[in-house]
């Protein structure tokens, strides 16, 4: 196949302006990359922070035991205070008794307190443990988006080697030709759309203007030519 | 009615309430080691051995009494309060509820029994 000097040209122009969207779109992508790395180190430090809450919490709830036991240990501690009071009878052990149920309500009080707080711990910790899968999910989504603009990144960084090999290619062939042929080119494309515009000029005169026929025949005549070579 | 000090307990068949002249002392449960073929179990309470009885699942409680002069634990009873209360022969009045008395030497007698039945019929 015979390639015209117009069509030269105009491949020329299709990879110039190739080249230019490839380099805009690598750009983008790095900009796009960077941007992913950044998104993926905020959710590794958020993901870490809601590891940290979620240890937290379990540790509460260890220290919530110990409590616990402190708590049944001092009620039956009560309860036998009361048991000496019942022992040493009227009026002393009266009131030893009094003191010591006092006592007792008081700290099963405190128990049922700390049973509040234990149960909105748990409540807590599951609803953490949630966030903490949901957080797991997207960060894997963000990695694995990450890795595809890298890999984006790597294709475009190829196909510009490529475009860019093509480029040199063709001018070490065309030698000093493709400026001219260039500029040839865009002559030609603008020489088409004056003729375009002349003859429908000439559409709505049909009476004819005589300089309006001595514009439109000579650019005719040279598309003719430009045609006839392609 | 005449007023007297009783622990409230909870135990299997319900609310009840133990003479606090039969009750010693009140201790967090230790391990019970069971004893086979028989209801009592033993434990080591205050560095002694003593008898358990166990009356239910372990509720983190033993009520230690005297029984013939000697100490028993008795497990399985939630141990509720401490106080003085209008008893007579027939139970107590708590809070506006009618308690029945938990009679400890009947329930070590019916523990024993069964041991001692048990090995009636392994000598028949």
């Amino acid at each position: 196949m015979n390639l015209s000097d117009v069509d030269i040209a105009e491949l020329l122009r299709q990879l110039e302006l190739g080249e230019q969207s490839r380099s805009r779109a690598d750009r983008a992508s790095q900009a796009a990359t960077a941007d992913a790395s950044r998104a993926q180190a905020v959710i590794e430090a958020v993901h870490d922070g809601a590891r940290g809450l979620v240890n937290r919490n379990r540790e509460l709830r260890g220290t919530a035991g110990a409590v616990r036991d402190s708590l049944e240990r001092a009620r039956l501690a009560a309860l036998n205070a009361g048991l000496e009071g019942a022992r040493l009878g009227e009026p002393v052990g009266k009131a030893v008794l009094v003191m010591a149920e006092d006592i007792r309500v008081l700290l099963t009080r405190a128990t049922d307190a700390l049973e509040e707080h234990v149960s909105l711990f748990s409540e807590l910790e599951r609803e953490r443990e949630r966030w903490l899968d949901e957080l797991s999910q997207t960060r894997e989504l963000v990695a694995a988006a990450a890795q595809r603009l890298r890999e984006l990144g790597g294709l475009e960084s190829a196909s510009g080697q490529a475009l860019a090999r093509l480029h040199a290619n063709l001018l070490r062939h065309l030698g000093d030709e493709p400026e001219k042929l260039r500029l040839f080119a865009e002559a030609s494309a603008q020489v088409q759309a004056l003729s375009e515009s002349l003859v429908r000029l000439r559409s709505l005169n049909p009476e004819g203007d005589a300089s309006l026929s001595a514009l439109v025949e000579p650019l005719a005549a040279l598309l003719e030519r430009k045609d006839k070579s392609t | 009615m005449a007023l007297a000090a009783a622990v409230v307990v909870r135990g299997p068949s319900g609310r009840a309430f133990v003479r606090a002249d039969s009750a010693r002392q009140i201790l967090a449960a230790s391990p019970i080691s069971r004893v086979p073929n028989s209801r009592l179990g033993m434990a080591l309470v205050a560095g002694r051995v003593v008898s358990v009885v166990e009356l239910g699942a372990a509720s983190g409680a033993l009520l230690l009494c005297d029984f013939a002069g000697e100490p028993v634990a008795f497990s399985g009873l939630d141990i509720e309060r401490v106080g003085l209360f209008e008893t007579d022969a027939h139970g107590a009045n708590v809070d506006g509820e009618r308690l029945p008395e938990l009679v400890l030497g009947d329930l070590v007698t019916a523990a024993l029994g069964a041991e001692m039945g048990a090995t009636v019929d392994e000598s028949e």
